[in-house]
């Protein structure tokens, strides 16, 4: 879902260019002098910030929003509506563990009035950065917390079920009327309506993965996110590293291999900010399928709910 | 027993992972001992950081991420070479600047690549397991390349590594060798950083060659142990990180820091390290002159 206008100056241009160059002076310089040009410069600084463009130019007073993520985007978004303007961290496309963030990020954090992070792991080395740019009295929702205790097993990728999603949905609604109480009946009955396409959502996905034999409900990824979606809808899940790429050891490799042949599993999934060489080796070898999936919003699917759709129709049609 | 020594053949990223790793090592391992001499080893290294930058423009612009880096890694060894012949600097220095400027300009480029981003932890730490039958092949044929330029200039490469000034003076194109040198690490380091990446290609390219400086005098004895050294690391370590599930990378560069220990507690003590103190291996490169 893309809100708000895409803006684009020479200046903006300029600012980019020295951005690149790592002159932080005079960003800071700029951010100092004349605070509108950088909120302006902001979407296009970042790449695919332009994913959730801040909708400035509309003159209404709108509640600024940072979130690590494009999926906590969309949620504070889709709760926030035309009343806010969300801008990511964490570009679309790029992998969370290795993200290193620029000075405009730190600006657009401290123009926020909320901050929006996961928690539980995923993003907390952001915390520092978020804390020391951000404005006295923003409001700060860590969406995670508060997240039942048995579902706490080490894997912070909760919104991968929709129902813990609604978790996170309800913790952003709250965020955004503490930050904004004027506006709580609205945030309030985007929450509900949202809410409720999540309740959807959870249906719709777990009718599309009964289409796959049980014996095949077995999600092999590239890295351990899949846990909680897992959990939700009765699948295994297999992954070839725990965390990050680094270590990934034969003795993976080959106890994903024994299970594909005894299951007869057809295909792997990849997902799209890793790189594939591993896996499509392993698959050209075993002679199985590589479909796509994705545990963050992208240019591809843009949305929370569209990616999570695009996630099942990929499962079913790779696996049954 | 001898299923302990079969089975991870049975796999075929196993046999991929010891023929690109072995190779890897070989060549290594040979271009390591006049690293070694010469004073070279941060070389590699920096070559191998700064080729971060190389491996981010392939990606960028949708190219072969390996030619990227070589493409990146050859001009950086030259500069660095001229950057210490001609300014007056010491080439650590001129090492420093290189290292550290590749691989800067390296994160800033994958920071932009927003789109399905190259996978920094791929890139730093390598994954041997994931190497392709045309990626063996591409090592086997770099190291064969650089074998074979060895083995051309040999003679010249060993008289200028052990006194280039005799060396000058007996009509060895002495200044090419000094900047042939360079580009063989800077190729070497390339063809190895599908092993074990950016971090670790210095173990590769140095330990092995130390060892073998331990425990053998002449220089074609050097070698020949420090192939064996380098060998034996890359196989048992492989074989290690199948059975322990480590990760491949680092067991292989574990084994070989365990095998130079041993070297170093166990070689003859008589005159060895002594001579391996005293030679001139004050590299010259890093001689003003």
């Amino acid at each position: 879902m893309l809100t708000g206008v895409q803006v684009s100056r020479p200046w903006c241009k300029v600012l980019t260019a020295a951005k690149s160059a790592a002159i932080l002076g005079l960003v800071m310089l700029l951010a100092g002098c004349s605070a509108p040009v950088v909120t302006d410069a902001a979407p296009l600084s970042s790449g695919a910030s332009g994913f959730y463009p801040s909708s400035k130019l509309s003159r209404q007073p709108v509640l600024d929003v940072v979130a690590t993520t494009t999926v906590l985007a969309d949620l504070a978004a889709n709760v926030g509506g035309d009343l806010v303007a969300v801008n990511t961290l964490v570009p679309a496309g790029a992998d969370v563990h290795t993200f290193q963030s620029t000075p405009a990020d730190s600006l657009r954090i401290s123009n926020a009035r909320v901050i929006i992070s996961n928690g539980a792991g995923l993003d907390d080395f952001l915390l520092p950065v978020l804390e020391s740019a951000r404005r006295p009295g923003s409001v700060t929702v860590v969406a995670s917390r508060g997240i039942a205790a048995e579902y706490l097993v080490g894997d912070p990728h909760f919104w991968l079920d929709p129902i813990l999603a609604q978790h996170y949905v309800e913790r952003i609604r709250d965020g955004l009327m503490a930050a904004d109480p004027e506006n709580s009946p609205s945030y309030e009955a985007n929450a509900q309506r949202y809410l409720r396409q999540l309740e959807e959502l959870d249906q719709e996905v777990a009718a599309t993965l009964s289409q796959v034999p049980e014996a095949r409900r077995h999600l092999i990824t590239f890295h351990d996110a899949y846990g909680h979606f897992a959990r939700r809808y009765g699948w295994r899940i297999s992954s070839f590293v725990a965390s990050d790429a680094s270590d990934v050891t034969p003795g993976a490799i080959v106890s994903i291999l024994k299970k594909i042949k005894r299951d007869g599993i057809p295909a792997f999934f990849v997902e799209p900010q890793f790189s594939s060489g591993l896996m499509q080796q392993a698959a050209l070898d075993s002679g199985v399928r590589l479909g796509t999936i994705r545990s963050l919003a992208d240019n591809q699917a843009g949305t929370y709910l569209a990616m999570m759709r695009d996630n099942a129709h990929a499962l079913a049609a790779n696996l049954k | 027993m001898l299923d302990l020594i079969t089975e991870p053949l049975g796999f075929a990223f196993m046999q991929r992972a010891l023929l690109a790793s072995g190779l890897a090592a070989i060549v290594c391992a040979v271009v390591g001992t006049f690293v070694v001499l010469k004073g070279l080893a941060f070389m590699g290294d920096a070559v191998a950081h700064s080729s971060l930058t190389g491996m981010s423009i392939a990606f960028l612009f949708g190219g072969n991420v390996f030619w990227g880096a070589l493409a990146w890694a050859v001009p950086a060894s030259l500069v660095i070479t001229l950057i210490s012949r001609k300014a007056s600097l010491r080439l650590d220095t001129a090492i420093g600047i290189i290292f550290a400027g590749g691989f800067a300009l390296g994160i800033i480029l994958i920071s932009r690549a927003n789109n399905y981003t190259a996978d920094l932890f791929g890139f730093l730490f390598g994954n041997v397991l994931g190497a392709s039958w045309n990626e063996v092949a591409l090592i086997g044929i770099i190291a064969g390349l650089v074998l074979l330029v060895l083995l051309i200039f040999y003679k010249e490469l060993l008289f200028t590594s052990y006194d280039a000034t005799v060396a000058a003076a007996s009509g060895i194109p002495v200044r090419f060798i000094y900047y042939l040198l360079p580009v063989l690490v800077a190729v070497t380091t390339v063809a190895s950083l599908k092993a074990v990446g950016i971090v670790l290609v210095l173990a590769l390219l140095v330990t092995p060659a130390a060892a073998g400086n331990l425990l053998a005098r002449r220089l074609p004895a050097i070698m020949a142990t420090s192939v064996a050294v380098a060998l034996l690391s890359t196989i048992s370590g492989l074989y290690l990180s199948f059975y322990l599930d480590l990760p491949s990378g680092p067991s292989i560069v574990m084994v070989a820091t365990g095998l130079f220990a041993l070297a170093l507690v166990f070689s003859p003590k008589n005159g060895i390290i002594k001579r391996w103190r005293n030679a001139p291996t004050i590299p010259v490169a890093q001689t003003k002159q």
